[in-house]
């Protein structure tokens, strides 16, 4: 089989499939009629924004009768809230171990005698260190914890055994202790994503197990015929994963540059079909759920998923474009970045049909101004990272700190930030008890904004000079460094931002936890005025 | 069923979400159709000639090796840049103690024969060079670099940083070569250089 | 949509069609790729290198693939020609690298195979190469009153030299060395007769 046939079929055989999963899901696909607006089930109650003012006139009707929708969703919430609860402190906890490391690393690129006595404080471990508690602590932690509240509540069932999740969930962080604990020691495996020692690996496929079949039974008792696109997301994610990380770390299976094609298969994969799903399985249920209206279009939250399901797992080649790997595969890698425009485009349109008209509601809801700020860098990196695949651009940024900018557009800028609004929403309802100090949370955006805004500037300005430099043979290598400096200081100065804004949200949570008065509603969390946030 | 507790925080928020039924606009059609039309066209328009274990972009002749074609100029200033001036700094003024200077060192200015030796086999032992001793460890490069090529880095060297000392070309290099054909260690030091016919 | 079954089999059948493209078409047609005539296996002390290499995380700043003329300058930074298959045969697992935070190291051996240099580099690169952002390893060395017979002591310039004191290289230090100058890539790939 020659290479043009075999890049040929892979696309046409991506296309084919994403034709014929919507055609077989559509629901009048492309003809509106009479009654094109209505959803596919029907509506509930007329709905209210999530506010984090108690609404009075709601609590006035609290003695008629609750709703079956309300019931079900309450019982729900009480099969999650200690398992939920767990995830989120787990998550709290490495997003601190994460940011510290991380915003340690940045300073030692511009200050590189600093902390040089200890060989676990040398840039190349705190970095893996900072990588590792992000992809393996707070990502996981707090979008499975996320998970576990959604997928219950979407599919009207109680958790199918919630404490092995809570088993599942203390493997998974015990693993990761002794993960860094080896990466700080020098051991590693020595592939970017997958440094963790294959033998823990092994904690982690069952801990991750333990999480999954909770989720898996659940989805499988349901008590609703139709499935919500979150949990689409969702649920393929919790199958996606452990494939990926399975067939990434099998000991002897990969070698020479097989195993590059492989740890960017997986490196990209983690990102696009782990938590991208899960951040954006949240944004489908939270933005439709604070402003109390439907989600537009089913037809195109078919074509956001199933066009996400089949470009995005092939795009990984594109982080070897110019290596010593099949051209074919770095061009099917090329194509398959480009075509992930049209599903980030499909769920940008959706998003935006949902909130035409309601977009006031941003002054009142925290949640949503995190999920929006999220879904907006979603769209944005994404089609950064499409244009970024070709080769042309690619020259430029590859092997320079743009990738690095771009890597925490994605990853902080949408998955962080969707968290972070799926935390401030979900935290009252397995705790009883509201966030104390409402001006804490605008604090937290507004810090974490400026923070990544300062970041992603910075790095993508002083990437691009760099690998401009480099393109430059009549420069000398230094010079690319040399241009650098400013903006990797001011990467630091976001990053501190950011990191000073995490210290912000955690000192909330522990305030929340410790503080006196709980299940109830305190009117002292009214916002003094809509503006404040 | 028992009837679960509700709190106030569950009976505040809105029912979950659900999904209308609006079309898919024509406009996101048409750009799945544009987005294809261009993968065919890239895909088509890609250059996979070459063997899928040469990697991408590819061409024979660069992986042939890059040594320089017979009578091709040899750029000597790109190989010092390259190879020498880690040690020898940029400004030829090397690093104090530990690597000499070649701006106006007796060496770099003296026998071409002798300098040519050097790079050849490379010092291992005390050197002195402008007055200062230095515990000498310059690598051998008779092996990496061609005759054209050290001939053209040691004319770089003999007419840079004020240095102007005559040029050496490809044959006396050569003869060098075949001179000390049956050396396999460097040299030890200033003393047995400055023995050196 | 309603079935779970139809949601989970598409999305297993998505990841199957990326793997088969990525992973299994890779493993059937260039993990196996021979080493290419002139690509010596590694010494052992060079693959103890090569562990420390991996442990400080050295590949996170220097790749190890020059690229090929047509598309990037690599080769006439004297970084090398463009790497194929065959030379990473012996190296498990490959590293590549991402960043060009310092330069490409895949021939670091041909063009500076001073030990001296590359110790010295490593215990302090400001004192060989000004306005690096490469950190110090410090301790990959030890500092002492006088080495002992046989160790290798660093010579450094005398502004970062500890007074009084000398710098002794750590076999941990010696292996890493030894790794880096055996990075060389320099042997032809094709017959330069055929290619003409």
């Amino acid at each position: 089989m020659n290479t043009l046939s075999i890049l040929m079929s892979a696309f046409v055989l991506s296309l084919v499939g994403l034709g014929f999963f919507i055609w077989s899901q559509r629901s009048r696909l492309l003809s509106r009629s009479a009654d094109g607006s209505e959803v596919i089930f029907a509506r509930g109650e007329i709905g209210h924004p999530e506010t984090l003012t108690p609404d009075r006139s709601l609590k006035a009707g609290a003695g008629t009768v609750d709703s079956q929708e309300l019931l079900d969703r309450a019982a729900a919430d009480a099969s999650t809230a200690a398992v939920v609860f767990f995830f989120y402190c787990c998550a709290f906890v490495w997003l601190l171990v994460a940011s510290a490391a991380g915003l340690t690393a940045s300073i030692k690129l511009h200050a590189p005698d600093w902390l040089v006595s200890e060989a676990w404080l040398s840039f190349g471990r705190i970095r893996t260190l900072h990588l590792n508690a992000v992809a393996y602590g707070w990502a996981p932690m707090a979008g499975l914890g996320t998970a576990l509240f959604i997928i219950p509540r979407l599919l009207k069932t109680e958790l199918v055994g919630g404490r092995y999740a809570l088993l599942g969930g203390a493997l998974w962080n015990a693993a990761l202790v002794a993960g860094l604990g080896s990466l700080a020691y020098g051991v590693s495996d020595g592939m970017e994503w997958l440094e963790i020692p294959w033998q823990i690996d092994i904690l982690f496929v069952a801990g991750g197990a333990l999480v999954g079949l909770p989720l898996i039974l659940t989805l499988l008792r349901r008590k609703v015929a139709h499935l919500y696109v979150s949990v689409w997301y969702m649920g393929c994610a919790l199958f996606w994963f452990p494939v990926l990380f399975f067939v990434a770390n099998v000991p002897g299976l990969h070698r020479g540059v097989e195993a590059a094609t492989m740890n960017w298969w997986f490196g990209h994969n983690v990102l696009g079909l782990f938590y991208t799903p899960l951040a954006l399985a949240s944004i489908y249920y939270f933005l439709p759920k604070l402003i109390g209206r439907p989600i537009q279009s089913y037809n195109l939250s078919l074509v956001g998923f199933w066009g996400l399901a089949f470009f995005y797992g092939q795009v990984g080649g594109h982080h070897l474009v110019g290596g010593p790997v099949p051209a074919w595969l770095v061009t099917l890698s090329i194509v398959q970045s480009m075509m992930m425009i049209l599903p980030v485009v499909a769920f940008t349109v959706n998003q935006h049909l949902t909130l035409k008209g309601h977009l006031g509601a941003l002054r009142h809801s925290p949640t949503l101004q995190f999920i929006c700020l999220g879904g907006l860098m979603y769209t944005a990196s994404s089609v950064q990272g499409s244009f970024e695949a070709l080769r042309s651009v690619n020259v430029i940024t590859h092997f320079t700190h743009y990738t690095v900018a771009h890597a925490h557009l994605g990853l902080y800028g949408f998955v962080t930030m969707v968290f972070f609004g799926a935390i401030y929403f979900v935290v009252p309802r397995v705790t009883g008890r509201d966030w104390p100090w409402p001006r804490l949370i605008s604090l937290h955006f507004w810090l974490a904004a400026t923070g990544i805004a300062i970041y992603f500037v910075s790095l993508t300005i002083g990437g691009w000079l760099q690998g401009s430099a480099m393109l430059d043979e009549s420069r000398g290598f230094m010079e690319s460094v040399r241009i650098t400096l400013p903006y990797l200081q001011g990467r630091s100065v976001g990053g501190a931002l950011m990191v000073l804004s995490h210290v912000v949200f955690a000192a909330h949570f522990v305030r929340l936890l410790i503080g006196g008065a709980g299940r109830t509603d305190q009117s002292s969390t009214r916002l003094s005025a809509p503006g404040a946030i | 069923m028992n009837k679960p507790e509700i709190l106030p925080q569950q009976r505040r928020e809105n029912p979950d979400p659900e999904e209308g039924r609006t079309p898919i606009p024509w406009l996101v059609l048409a750009l799945a159709l544009a987005l294809a039309a261009f993968g065919v066209v890239y895909i088509s328009r890609s250059n996979l000639d070459a063997p899928a274990i040469w990697g991408d972009g590819r061409s024979a002749a660069e992986l042939a090796g890059d040594k320089p074609a017979a009578g091709a100029k040899v750029d000597g200033g790109a190989i010092f840049t390259s190879m020498c001036a880690a040690c020898h700094q940029p400004t030829g003024l090397g690093l104090p103690g530990v690597f000499p200077p070649l701006a106006g060192s007796e060496w770099v200015l003296g026998k071409p024969d002798t300098l040519a030796a050097i790079l050849l086999h490379g010092i291992n032992g005390s050197i002195e060079v402008k007055g200062t001793a230095y515990q000498g460890a310059m690598p051998a490069f008779g092996g990496s670099l061609g005759d054209a090529e050290i001939a053209a880095v040691l004319t770089h060297i003999r007419s840079t940083w004020g240095n102007a000392a005559s040029p050496i070309d490809a044959a006396a290099v050569a003869a060098a070569r075949a001179r000390l054909a049956d050396r396999k260690q460097p040299f030890s030091g200033g003393a047995e250089l400055a023995a050196l016919p | 949509m309603h079935s779970e079954t139809r949601l989970i089999f598409g999305g297993l059948t998505t990841l199957a069609v990326a793997t088969a493209a990525l992973v299994v078409l890779p493993y059937l047609t260039v993990r196996d790729t021979p080493p290419v005539a002139g690509l010596k296996p590694y010494t052992s002390a060079q693959l103890r290198g090569r562990t420390q290499y991996i442990q400080h995380g050295c590949m996170y700043c220097h790749s190890q693939q020059p690229r090929a003329q047509a598309f990037a300058p690599d080769a006439r930074r004297a970084w090398g020609r463009a790497t194929v298959a065959g030379d990473y045969a012996y190296d498990d697992p490959p590293l590549l690298g991402t960043m060009r935070t310092g330069p490409d190291l895949m021939n670091i051996g041909v063009r500076q195979p001073s030990d001296q240099w590359h110790l010295g580099h490593l215990y302090q690169p400001r004192a060989y190469a000004p306005g690096s952002i490469m950190p110090a390893y410090p301790f990959l060395f030890e500092v002492r009153d006088k080495a002992e017979a046989g160790e290798t002591v660093v010579t450094l310039p005398p502004d970062f030299t500890p007074k009084g004191k000398v710098v002794v290289a750590r076999p941990e230090a010696l292996d890493l060395v030894s790794y880096l100058k055996s990075l060389d890539r320099s042997y032809p790939v094709v017959d330069a007769a055929s290619v003409n």
